[in-house]
């Protein structure tokens, strides 16, 4: 049990008393934070407590907001999404709990079910933690792609699903980007400045199909047990809207190392197993957009997370934003510059 | 100069690498110190205070682009006076600044600048011109050598 985890452990049991009235004897054991927690800290624990039906026992984990939030209402909106998820045909945790305010837990977090399996960001490389050999991984590849046509058939209107999830058009979400981009600029961009010129010069229309997007899909946030892929984890950033918004960050050039396999698993092979699975075909010069907003956005979270840094959360510790803007700048300078990452 | 910075550093993560890492039992612990390290190794540490020089340079390049765009058309002008106003630049000199703080303080001043000029005209109807998009374009590849090639 680490240094913070004392006053957790007796926070999370009189969490869960209050949320389970008719319990008696709740107890936590075995708290413990795992991963390196940067958009959410992750807390593994067991409970227990008794009730009239007998004895329970539960494998949980406690996910809160970091001491700096960027997304304010991530949890909130992760819970609620799980809950009109559940009885969806995707692996997903399940939601038991939610602190909506922090009251008991200091910062809002939600509790859900603790699923089998590993989370390895280096899952599709030769540094995956299970020494996974190509075959394996290229499983791995087709499941993610067919997982992610999954998430995009979903019957979103069957779902009830919490009127912040309705759909946004890009022009909207381009706006709601470009504020957040300028607010947590840690000195004048001139370079992200130019890619919001660029993405608002070359607004897609709004997608007549709109599906529901993960908004962070990515081998980093699914558990896989042996070569099977068993959860899929990171909601906080989900939202209506364009297929291919999931598509553009899961291509995104900073990611290539992660998520595809040299040789074996290209960024073609991952659209067109998509392509199969969903039964439609991917526009891939309406990517381009969806690649440069990606991106874009993803300079604007590792600004954030450098903001924090500056402001004193250590914890944010990282290597320098501006290493992620050269592929955007590529793209916006050079019209066929996306070919390369799609 | 010896040891240099990127010496002195190599030693920090020596250090970090055999002695404090096996110490490590806490998963959190570990992969903090995997980032400290990335980030040690990352940094060209000897190199930084030349980069924002250079930068530099590139920055006042841009700006120049961004002026001679301006003469070439009499309503462009007003753009430029209007950023002017806004994000006053200070004189640009030929001799290197004499501390980091001082090019990082000119590498502001001028990041300031290119960014008002570039929201300025991206919200302007002249932003969707093909003139523009040209000038976008040509903007963003000046970038391309700048430090975003790590």
């Amino acid at each position: 049990m680490s240094a913070a985890a004392p006053d957790l452990a007796e926070r999370l049991t009189a969490f869960l008393a209050s949320e389970l009235p008719a319990a008696s004897d709740v107890r936590i054991s075995g708290l413990k934070r795992a991963g390196s927690g940067s958009s959410s800290e992750n807390w593994l624990f067991d409970a227990e407590w008794r009730d009239q039906a007998g004895h329970h026992s539960c494998e949980l984990v406690l996910r809160r907001a970091p001491k700096n939030e960027i997304v304010a209402t991530a949890r909130e909106d992760e819970f609620d999404l799980l809950t009109a998820l559940e009885r969806s045909p995707l692996p997903l945790p399940r939601a038991f709990w939610m602190d909506r305010d922090g009251r008991w837990l200091e910062r809002p977090g939600m509790i859900v079910s603790r699923c089998k399996g590993r989370d390895d960001r280096l899952l599709l490389t030769d540094a995956n933690s299970a020494r996974l050999g190509v075959e394996a991984r290229v499983s791995l590849a087709r499941q993610l792609a067919d997982l992610l046509a999954d998430i995009h058939s979903v019957d979103i209107d069957s779902l009830d699903l919490p009127r912040r999830f309705k759909m946004r058009s890009p022009a909207a979400q381009l706006a709601e980007a470009a504020a957040a981009s300028q607010a947590q600029e840690v000195e004048p961009c001139p370079e992200l400045r130019l890619v919001r010129w660029w993405l608002k010069d070359n607004l897609p229309e709004a997608s007549p199909k709109p599906v529901l997007v993960h908004g962070d899909f990515r081998p980093a946030n699914v558990l896989v047990l042996g070569e099977r892929i068993t959860t899929i984890l990171d909601w906080e950033l989900a939202f209506v809207g364009d297929p291919l918004a999931d598509l553009g960050w899961y291509l995104a050039p900073t990611y290539h190392s992660e998520h595809f396999i040299d040789g074996h698993w290209s960024e073609k092979d991952f659209l067109e197993r998509y392509e199969r699975a969903v039964g439609s075909t991917v526009d891939r010069a309406a990517l381009r957009f969806w690649i440069v907003f990606a991106h874009y956005k993803l300079a604007t979270i590792a600004n954030a997370a450098m903001r924090a840094f500056l402001n004193g959360d250590p914890q944010r510790l990282a290597t320098r934003p501006d290493r992620i803007y050269r592929p955007m700048l590529e793209m916006i300078a050079d019209g066929n510059a996306h070919r390369r990452y799609a | 100069m010896r040891p240099d910075p990127n010496e002195l550093i190599r030693g920090v993560r020596q250090l970090l690498r055999e002695v404090v890492a096996p110490e490590l039992s806490s998963g959190v612990a570990a992969l903090s110190l995997r980032r400290i390290m990335q980030i040690l190794r990352d940094t060209d540490w000897n190199e930084t205070a030349f980069q924002v020089e250079a930068e530099n340079g590139r920055l006042a390049s841009l700006v120049g682009l961004a002026r001679r765009w301006a003469d070439g058309d009499p309503d462009r002008p007003s753009l430029i006076a209007a950023v002017d106003a806004a994000v006053p630049l200070p004189v640009e000199t030929t001799t290197p600044a004499s501390t980091f703080v001082e090019a990082a303080a000119f590498n502001c001043a001028q990041r300031a600048w290119l960014a008002a000029f570039v929201d300025l005209i991206s919200d302007d109807p002249l932003g969707s011109t093909p003139e523009c998009r040209t000038l976008r374009s040509a903007m963003a590849a000046a970038f391309l050598p700048s430090r975003h090639s790590g």
